[in-house]
């Protein structure tokens, strides 16, 4: 049995009529673990006794039909906190850190009857988008292992995409759901900002980060959305609806829906020939199952990538605050007095980017420049939400590039200009509050492309229903990394 | 808009960071594109726009003033690094400069 061949659904139906044990798929998720992870390093922690454990029980109660996650093995970014369990956000500082609550994004899993398997890599602190900058090593990339997987969420990325496991929660504050999904040949889901509850999640950024899944399914993937959605009281920022349901429509099609295009994303010139012509190809196919489309403008798009510079780091130095060597987690063994307890406990543990990342922050709201740096940022901000909001006048959803080129080499370099482009495409999204999905829609050089497809706020039913008329009619999502060994 | 070394360091310190000169030089180049970015949303026009400092909603809940069971002693200690013999997290002294004997 490989999890490449099969899906949560149909995991589901074979769990339902006893062809196959929660234990059953759990060994299966270890089995390929084993077989693997030592190339592609997608997990920091793993428990298996744990799971183990958890899947007797399940095996024990049953599985009732239309129970999808019961049973089924994931995986979790190690920066959702589980109570009991080191949770390390990639990072020394929390190298030894064991979590005292759980974080609603787990425990609602836990709820739905999910077995969590482990904890995946990712960029410190979810700095990056490669997954280099972790503390415990890089993780590469399943479809050739001298690739990127993309990041933060490259392990959670590697982990489903290496056949270790269905789905993995990945989290994405400027794309780091959805530019290693695009990596990797996922489905990747960005939700709107507040559907899934942060409490748990250690921040990056609060006013962008978001928590979602990462599938080879569409349907997959609004099945875990389904069971990590809804309000949370504890979190401030959490939407007030409970969760709406992703799966009742999904297969209505895109008769009658209004795509957008922006030129100038569409056609921006870092993006590769190949992407753009994969890119054109699956619009071709959406508009051939009845979809209309429309040009619409987004004149403040070109500032995304700016705007994600000024209040994302300010808000990160803010985040970081905590991290102080008093209460939990990394304290200098050498030091004075209170002040270089303090200096020495983050210098040593923080990696150089966060560190920068850091300094930046605090010198965006340092008193002379705050005015200029981070308040003007804030109402361009505000520009950018009304561009959305009067293209969505004319549209229901946009569709961009997300990566505009594949995967690039661990330890090289991806050239400026191709950078700049896809933390903008991906950023713009988070500035805003929108939900986006990734799809793949293709390879190239045998690697995997992905697509945008941006909603309007709490309109996830409507990207799945577009990511399903997709699926229904061609067979990226069934491609997959060939890996030795294992399956 | 340049930087001093001098000034990139105080600004480190006041984020609890010292830095190598490596970090310096990096830094350098690092907030030169800040002050880029900042120079590029300065040509926009926001007059009269108001700020966005939220993905979409927030809300203060408010719950009842009673007593709730929340974590344990034991969780909340769970991970300091260093505890004294009867259950304080240790820090340096803070009077007179923290030195010992203070």
């Amino acid at each position: 049995m490989s999890f490449f061949d099969t899906n949560i659904i149909s995991l589901h139906e074979q769990l339902v009529n006893k062809e196959v044990t929660a234990v059953d798929l759990v060994e299966q998720a270890f089995a390929q673990i084993e077989a693997s992870d030592g190339d592609i390093n997608a997990f920091i922690s793993t428990n298996k006794e744990k799971a183990l454990e958890q899947a007797q029980t399940i095996d024990s109660e049953g599985i009732q039909e239309g129970e999808y996650l019961k049973g089924i093995p994931v995986a979790v970014k190690d920066n959702l906190l589980i109570k009991g369990e080191k949770t390390t956000a990639g990072s020394r500082y929390l190298e030894n850190y064991e979590a005292i609550f759980d974080s609603t994004a787990y425990s609602k899993l836990k709820e739905a009857g999910a077995v969590v398997v482990g904890k995946t890599n990712m960029d410190e602190f979810a700095m990056g988008a490669t997954t280099e900058t972790s503390y415990f090593g890089k993780t590469a990339n399943p479809w050739d292992i001298s690739k990127v997987p993309g990041g933060s969420s490259g392990g959670s990325a590697a982990s489903v995409a290496a056949g270790q496991v269905p789905a993995a929660l990945g989290s994405d504050t400027g794309g780091s759901i959805r530019q290693p999904a695009s990596f990797t040949g996922l489905v990747g889901m960005k939700p709107s900002y507040g559907l899934v509850s942060r409490l748990g999640l250690i921040a990056m950024s609060g006013s962008l980060d978001t928590v979602g899944p990462m599938t080879r399914t569409v349907k997959d993937n609004a099945i875990v959305l389904q069971a990590i959605a809804g309000y949370d009281e504890a979190e401030m920022t959490s939407l007030p609806d409970p969760a709406a349901d992703y799966l009742e429509n999904i297969d209505a099609g895109v008769e009658g829906l209004t795509i957008g295009i922006v030129d100038e994303l569409i056609d921006h010139e870092a993006i590769s020939s190949d992407v753009k012509e994969l890119v054109q190809a699956a619009i071709e196919t959406l508009k051939a199952q009845g979809a209309q489309i429309k040009t619409v403008s987004l004149p403040h798009a070109s500032y995304a990538n700016d705007l994600y510079a000024l209040i994302g780091r300010a808000e990160s130095f803010t985040s970081m605050h905590r991290y102080d060597g008093i209460r939990f987690g990394h304290r200098a063994e050498d030091y004075e007095d209170l002040e270089s307890l303090y200096v020495n406990s983050r210098t040593e543990a923080f990696g150089s980017e966060t560190k920068d990342r850091i300094v930046e922050g605090a010198y965006i709201i340092s008193k002379d420049r705050i005015d200029d740096y981070f308040f003007k940022a804030a109402q361009v901000r505000t520009l950018l939400k009304e561009d959305f909001s009067k293209a969505y006048e004319e549209v229901d959803v946009i569709i961009t590039p997300i990566t505009a080129d594949t995967a690039h080499n661990l330890a090289g370099e991806r050239e400026d200009q191709v950078g700049e482009l896809e933390t903008a495409l991906a950023a713009m999204v988070n500035l805003t509050g929108l939900p986006a999905l990734t799809l793949p829609i293709g390879q190239t050089q045998g690697l995997p492309v992905g697509m945008q497809i941006i909603g309007q706020v709490k309109d996830e039913a409507r990207l799945y229903q577009v990511g399903q008329a997709f699926q229904t009619t061609t067979d990226h999502h069934q491609a997959h990394a060939e890996m030795n060994g294992g399956n | 808009m340049s930087i001093s070394n001098e000034e990139i360091k105080t600004i480190a310190a006041s984020a609890k960071l010292s830095l190598s000169d490596e970090d310096v030089s990096r830094l350098e180049e690092r907030l030169a594109v800040i002050d880029e970015r900042m120079k590029r949303i300065s040509e926009v026009n926001t007059e009269g726009v108001d700020s966005t400092f939220f993905g979409n909603e927030v809300r203060n809940v408010f719950r009842e003033d009673e007593i709730v069971k929340s974590e344990t002693r034991e969780e909340l200690f769970r991970n300091v690094p260093q505890q004294t013999a009867d259950d304080f997290i240790e820090v340096p002294a803070m009077i007179e400069d923290g030195k010992e004997g203070a």
